[in-house]
């Protein structure tokens, strides 16, 4: 379980008596994740990373289903996907904006330029697809900038790869993201669950069996997935 | 893939057990579950039949109706009709289960085509065939 967000084993992660879950038996319970109340803390991650548990179980012929309690809790703020620019002027420019105007920077950051739509806050650190405009891609975006007073019309892109271009239509989203937890047996994918945040349920879930036999590996995931539509 | 900033997600785990004596052909993993309340009105209602004798899924018709409970049953899907039936849509996959040599799960979503009533309670039943 490597990840800079596993900080806290042992008290909020990992095998803990949790602060904030009822254990279905006992007092112990295993948490991927964090053992916390919105707001939960946020880190810098990767879309498609993956916190993760393995057990090896030694699986009797006579078994059907392996079966367990989990109950998944998904932050309120994650990122949703929004259009910032249906249709419209954009401009893809080798500068960076900053707050004293347009700098180049050497070249690793560039920027992008919408007249006539804002980013908000929040579109910082996040992922941006722009379509319809010779550099089409995704991007990350590492902040959005108001350098002029005249709203936050500027991103800055971190990439040096696109050559400066423009477009009149061009569509401009930001990706979303969500937790999705996973069960898997010898890899096979046994179990899956997205839950809206909120709505926290204490689920059995069971993970069908009947045909393996033998020394086995169970594998849990939290996974970061990208929400594209 | 890009770096982005988002909040930690949490999932619990508890109560790891073996079952068994299982009947032949069973649904499990049924999201949203029995009795569960303040479910979203646009959820997608989630379950798998497995046949846990690892004979193909294939082989069983199976019926699946998802309607208010106490109205009139509604069939969502059949697979000797041709799958998802009016007013639903969604994702039917077949999946082999550790070990066996056939597919023998069938993974079904349904997304109804127009939302769930507000404060209304929904009966799923499934019937094999």
């Amino acid at each position: 379980m490597a990840g800079p967000y596993w900080i806290a084993p042992g008290t909020r992660q990992g095998r803990i008596q949790p602060a904030h879950a009822a254990p279905a038996d006992g007092s112990w319970v295993f948490c991927l994740g964090w053992d916390g109340l919105d707001p939960m803390p946020d880190f810098v991650l990767e879309t498609g990373e993956t916190i993760a548990i393995e057990q090896s179980v030694d699986i009797d012929p006579i078994w059907d289903f392996i079966t367990l309690m989990w109950k998944m809790r998904t932050p309120q703020d994650m990122p949703a996907v929004r259009t910032i620019l249906a249709s419209g002027n954009a401009y893809m420019r080798r500068e960076a904006p900053t707050g004293n105007g347009l700098l180049d920077d050497g070249g690793h950051l560039r920027g992008l330029y919408l007249p006539g739509a804002v980013f908000l806050p929040s579109d910082g650190e996040q992922e941006l697809h722009i379509s319809n405009i010779a550099a089409s891609g995704s991007y990350r975006c590492s902040a959005v900038l108001d350098p002029d007073g005249g709203g936050r019309h500027y991103a800055v892109l971190e990439s040096s790869s696109f050559s400066p271009c423009s477009s009149t239509n061009a569509i401009v989203q930001v990706y979303g993201a969500r937790w999705v937890a996973n069960a898997y047996v010898d890899g096979v994918l046994r179990a899956s669950l997205v839950e809206t945040a909120r709505h926290e349920v204490t689920r059995k879930l069971d993970l069908h069996i009947s045909r393996a036999t033998g020394a086995t590996l169970i594998r849990f995931e939290l996974s970061l997935e990208q929400v594209t539509s | 893939m890009s770096t982005i900033r988002a909040r930690m997600g949490t999932l619990y785990l508890d109560n790891l057990e073996s079952v068994e004596g299982a009947a032949t052909l069973v649904v499990a993993n049924t999201v949203p579950q029995n009795l569960e309340s303040a479910v979203d009105i646009h959820a997608t209602i989630n379950l798998q039949v497995v046949n846990t004798a690892g004979a193909a899924i294939s082989g069983s018709r199976i019926q699946v109706y998802v309607f208010p409970t106490g109205l009139a049953e509604v069939l969502a899907y059949d697979t000797g009709a041709g799958g998802y039936q009016t007013g639903f849509a969604g994702t039917a996959v077949e999946h082999t289960s550790p070990g066996s040599g056939a597919a023998d799960e069938l993974w079904l979503s349904f997304a109804p085509t127009a939302w769930l009533v507000n404060d209304t309670e929904y009966t799923v039943r499934v019937e094999t065939i």
